[in-house]
């Protein structure tokens, strides 16, 4: 099949099917974009709800920042729509566009991408009246470990990497018909959905290292196994190893760490002035009267994932052959294993939390775990990488 | 695509489109609870200060979750300039917060307003009404009981929740089984 391929890339194309191929590649990627603003406004809308609760409480169901998520669930999941619709029916009229799409159940035609947005926007947009009623059964939580908060956070980070997906496969489109801007769109386009995965992912990482409400392995009397290390390790490696494996570039997972360090100083900068201009606009008050309200988000976030993308790209140079593939080497483990060692902003907080939460056998056990899970995760991205690179091509 | 696929595939669709018909009917369900029948199924007489009122509740006992629509109207007759705040609070063994109604002017009477209140967990609600106006502001409480919807035992709360992370698990280990041989080499970079 890789030789049949080849022959049919090494074919030039009739200026009607060029046009075309520009055409869907422009869809793509003006409907991944869509996609991708869609797990933003979910992303920053959800940093703010968290502040929100924490601070002031869950009240009304229709807040502001539950409309920002819900806006980004239906503006994702309709352009997700769009895209399959669209695709479906210039299949039908123009056969040679079928080659660049996915099938699905023998009625629809598409980007891979667009059907896991699509998918995962639904489950998100179930999700939200599901918490309503769970919250209506068991009363209000500030835990982000709830089963529709999981559900909403996952489906919202599937959307995010179907956003990958869509503008990657833009991106193989247009570099085919030599559309170099709408190929830069779409590459840059990918580096902010890989992010905005890595990030939405993350936003479950912070109940795993929560010394006051400790989660995880009951281990000993007082003391609990984190998750952190496990979770953290599996999400970095599998977001980081992915890329370095799907995009060719020297800088890919640093330009993927820069995009998800800017997300931490937006919410650094922006969710404290919006609580604050929200909690005067409704005349409400903070919990406790409390004066102090640190950007909570922000604070927790894990950059670890950053040392490890300097180390990664290095690697990945190194290991990368004339083709610019990258094969799978244990290496990209021991590169990537930062990522389980829990390292918030606030640097000096994230070890004695382990520690407080752990104990000193509990934490090595943890970070031995922490180590497991970057390297299947690692396993299971330079998987999803090589299917990336040769993604509807 | 074998068969077996196309079949996993149809199953997919056919939950998806289950999916979205039952979002489609909360929805539904959440916008009609926002509107109400011509007549109340309570009406309660209260004296907030120097005003007596009429508080109308559209549904009694309230549902969690779902708005509680209501009308506040006084009883004295020539009565006007008055404004309203209407907050639900929680009882001491409900675990949430007070939130503030909507409310709007009542077209149909005068100095009358009316609203809906959101009561997000269930147990024993106060509804707490506040009145300014030429002769003085008053307050009253109206105690309101929020029922629960039917319960489902945490443990098929966690299943349905962790659902997507399962889906998206799958889609990723597929992902390993994809034949390597369908990515074209000489294609590859960029």
């Amino acid at each position: 099949m890789a030789t049949g391929v080849r022959q049919i890339a090494a074919q030039p194309a009739a200026p009607t099917t060029l046009r075309t191929w520009q055409a869907v590649a422009g869809l793509r990627l003006a409907l991944g974009w869509t996609v991708l603003v869609g797990a933003l406004l979910f992303f920053f809308g959800t940093s703010w709800d968290i502040q929100w609760h924490t601070y002031v409480g869950r009240d009304r169901t229709l807040i502001p920042p539950h409309l920002m998520m819900l806006g980004g669930v239906i503006l994702s999941g309709s352009a997700a729509f769009v895209a399959i619709l669209a695709e479906t029916v210039w299949t039908r009229r123009r056969p040679d566009v079928d080659r660049y799409t996915t099938a699905f159940a023998g009625l629809f035609r598409g980007p891979l991408g667009a059907y896991v947005a699509g998918f995962a926007a639904l489950t998100a947009g179930i999700a939200f009246p599901l918490d309503s009623y769970w919250h209506a059964l068991y009363g209000i939580d500030v835990a982000i470990w709830a089963p529709f908060h999981i559900m909403f956070l996952v489906s919202m980070g599937a959307v995010a990497l179907g956003a990958v997906y869509t503008l990657l496969s833009a991106t193989h489109l247009a570099t085919r018909v030599g559309s170099t801007g709408a190929s830069k769109w779409g590459y840059w386009g990918s580096i902010v959905a890989w992010a905005a995965t890595l990030g939405l992912f993350s936003l479950l990482l912070f109940d795993a290292l929560d010394a006051d409400y400790p989660n995880g392995i009951p281990f000993g009397r007082d003391t609990v196994i984190s998750l952190f290390p496990l979770l953290a390790g599996a999400l970095g490696g599998c977001v980081l190893v992915a890329a370095v494996t799907a995009l060719p570039r020297h800088w890919a997972a640093r330009q993927i760490a820069a995009v998800y360090f800017a997300f931490a100083v937006i919410v650094l900068l922006l969710v404290p002035l919006a609580t604050d201009l929200l909690v005067r606009w409704e005349e409400l008050s903070y919990r406790g009267g409390r004066d102090l309200h640190l950007p909570l988000v922000a604070l927790d976030w894990p950059i670890a994932p950053i040392i490890a993308a300097f180390l990664l790209d290095r690697l990945a140079g190194h290991l990368r052959g004339a083709e610019g593939t990258l094969t799978w080497s244990r290496q990209l483990i021991w590169a990537a294993a930062l990522c389980a060692v829990p390292i918030p902003v606030i640097f000096f907080a994230g070890v004695p939390a382990l520690l407080a939460m752990s104990g000193l056998i509990g934490s090595g056990i943890a970070l031995a775990l922490g180590l497991a899970g970057v390297a299947v995760g690692s396993w299971v991205g330079h998987n999803m990488g090589t299917v990336l690179r040769g993604l509807e091509r | 695509m074998s068969v077996l696929q196309r079949a996993g595939q149809v199953v997919l669709l056919l939950i998806g489109a289950l999916g979205l018909l039952a979002l489609g009917s909360e929805i539904g369900l959440s916008v009609a609870a926002l509107s109400h029948g011509p007549q109340p199924v309570r009406v309660v007489d209260v004296q907030a200060g120097p005003y007596p009122l009429r508080v109308s509740l559209y549904k009694d006992p309230a549902e969690a979750g779902f708005a509680l629509p209501f009308a506040v109207a006084p009883t004295q007759p020539g009565v006007t300039g008055l404004t309203y705040t209407v907050v639900s609070e929680p009882g001491s063994d409900v675990d949430a917060t007070a939130v503030r109604a909507g409310i709007s002017p009542d077209p149909a009477v005068p100095a009358g307003v009316q609203g809906a209140a959101e009561l997000t967990v269930h147990g024993l609600w106060t509804l707490h009404l506040s009145v300014n106006g030429p002769a003085g502001s008053g307050n009253a409480d109206i105690p309101i009981t929020v029922t629960a919807p039917p319960p489902i035992p945490q443990w098929l709360g966690w299943a349905l929740g962790l659902l997507p992370l399962g889906g998206l698990l799958l889609f990723l280990l597929a992902q390993g089984a994809a034949p390597r041989s369908s990515v074209p080499v000489a294609a590859a970079g960029g």
